[in-house]
């Protein structure tokens, strides 16, 4: 998984347990950070630091280098990834990047002198979503799950796409950064439509797929709140999840606002890392 | 006897001087398998922007010399055959040390670029063998008849 990482960095993550490390952040010419159960360390040759004295630190060539292993040694086979800040391992681990925007017009074509790395590490828990399928007892219900990042919304909808291919429900998943469908080992009733803009992906999957249900990631302006809407209005149930702190904050002003008229049910989890906060039937209290 | 040794001797002549020729046909073998890969890699990069190692994994050739050319794409330093001159090196090895490294429309103009190189040397190539191989297998057998001849 960490081929693409400098053969120091990989030796120095080797002494790391897996299970705990949540992401690694390299930054140029700073200490290497890791995300490890809950807490930030600096990654050392001798594994985790508190103290950034004998922490790894990466230079602007050796990044560079790592963007180009990242991609496949194939930088224009990621361009539009790139773009959008982001480029997806086959294993659906999302690395994050940011440098220099390359512009045309109001449209980012490209990131070059790239100067952060994020490697954002899923885990698989299964049974997280247990508390959320008990009100799916007599039905698929549009769930919203409200978190701010890092906290396991896309772990949680993950779950909850297993759980409901194991009980044979056609599920679409509109995959937009292929995070959520590489790590699903149960998926026997799953389609997926990844690195596609949800619009594209609700449209098109309605039409060819006839899902039961479309579940997505990052919920993020207007022309995604149109995708559930035209799904809901189809008769296709959405799970989707958003950024946020709580049900009020999301639907509070901006492009976001009328997102919870949308929904059925609202998740909100914070308080430690895949923790559900809060399960609120919205319909009850419109 | 003689006229036995003779045309032994122009059989050989003949033989050593398609021999010689075959150098120069290996090399504009070479050059069009190169050609026909860059093409393929163009048209990859152009539609599906393929990673390299896909398009490397899905070319077809049946020049196994160009092979270890191949593998280098992902696996290191570039590797020639002997009969590739310094400065064809030079070209080549530069063109799949920039090969992955900028977006598409740049990795596009590249390959252009590279293609139309390649083609160029290609057709220098196979002018050179035509002359060659003509020139050297009548000389081989202009030789052996000349022995043949100082023979009888």
């Amino acid at each position: 998984m960490f081929g693409f990482l400098p053969k120091r960095i990989q030796e120095g993550l080797s002494a790391v347990n897996p299970d705990k490390l949540f992401e690694v952040r390299i930054r140029k010419d700073r200490p290497v950070c890791v995300g490890y159960g809950g807490d930030t360390a600096y990654l050392t040759p001798c594994g985790l630091s508190l103290s950034a004295a004998k922490a790894f630190t990466v230079s602007g060539d050796e990044l560079a280098q790592i963007v180009f292993e990242l991609c496949d040694r194939s930088v224009y086979s990621h361009t539009d990834k790139i773009a959008k800040g982001f480029v997806t391992l086959p294993e659906g681990v999302r690395v994050g990047l940011c440098g220099e925007c390359v512009t045309d017009g109001e449209r980012i074509t490209n990131i070059k002198n790239i100067t952060s790395v994020n490697i954002r590490l899923p885990h698989a828990v299964k049974g997280c979503s247990d508390k959320v399928m008990s009100h799916f007892v007599h039905g698929v219900l549009n769930t919203i799950v409200i978190s701010p990042p890092g906290v396991g919304k896309t772990t949680l909808v993950r779950d909850i796409a297993e759980r409901l291919s194991s009980n044979l429900c056609n599920v679409l998943i509109a995959d937009e950064r292929n995070e959520i469908f590489p790590l699903m080992t149960s998926r026997d009733t799953v389609d997926a439509i990844v690195y596609a803009p949800k619009k594209y992906a609700f449209e098109n999957g309605i039409r060819s797929m006839s899902p039961d249900v479309i579940i997505t990631d990052e919920l993020m302006g207007r022309a995604d709140l149109e995708a559930v809407a035209m799904a809901e209005r189809s008769g296709v149930k959405v799970i989707a999840t958003v950024h946020g702190v709580g049900v009020e904050d999301v639907d509070r002003e901006g492009e976001m606002r009328g997102i919870i008229g949308l929904f059925e049910l609202a998740v909100v989890l914070g308080g430690g890392r895949g923790r559900i906060k809060e399960i609120r039937k919205l319909g009850e209290n419109a | 006897m003689k006229t036995v040794t003779g045309l032994v001797i122009v059989l050989l002549s003949t033989v050593l001087g398609s021999l010689y020729a075959s150098k120069f046909k290996k090399k504009r073998d070479y050059f069009v398998s190169l050609e026909n890969f860059a093409v393929y890699l163009k048209r990859e990069i152009s539609f599906s922007a393929s990673p390299l190692k896909t398009v490397v994994g899905s070319f077809r050739t049946d020049n196994e010399e160009l092979a270890p050319l191949l593998n280098s794409v992902t696996e290191g330093e570039a590797v020639f055959p002997e009969y590739i001159t310094e400065d064809e090196r030079g070209i080549i090895g530069r063109f799949f040390e920039k090969l992955g490294k900028s977006d598409r429309t740049n990795e596009i103009e590249l390959t252009s670029a590279f293609v139309e190189e390649i083609k160029r040397k290609k057709e220098e190539e196979s002018g050179r063998y035509k002359r060659v191989a003509a020139l050297s297998v009548k000389l081989g057998f202009f030789f052996g008849l000349a022995v043949f001849i100082i023979l009888l």
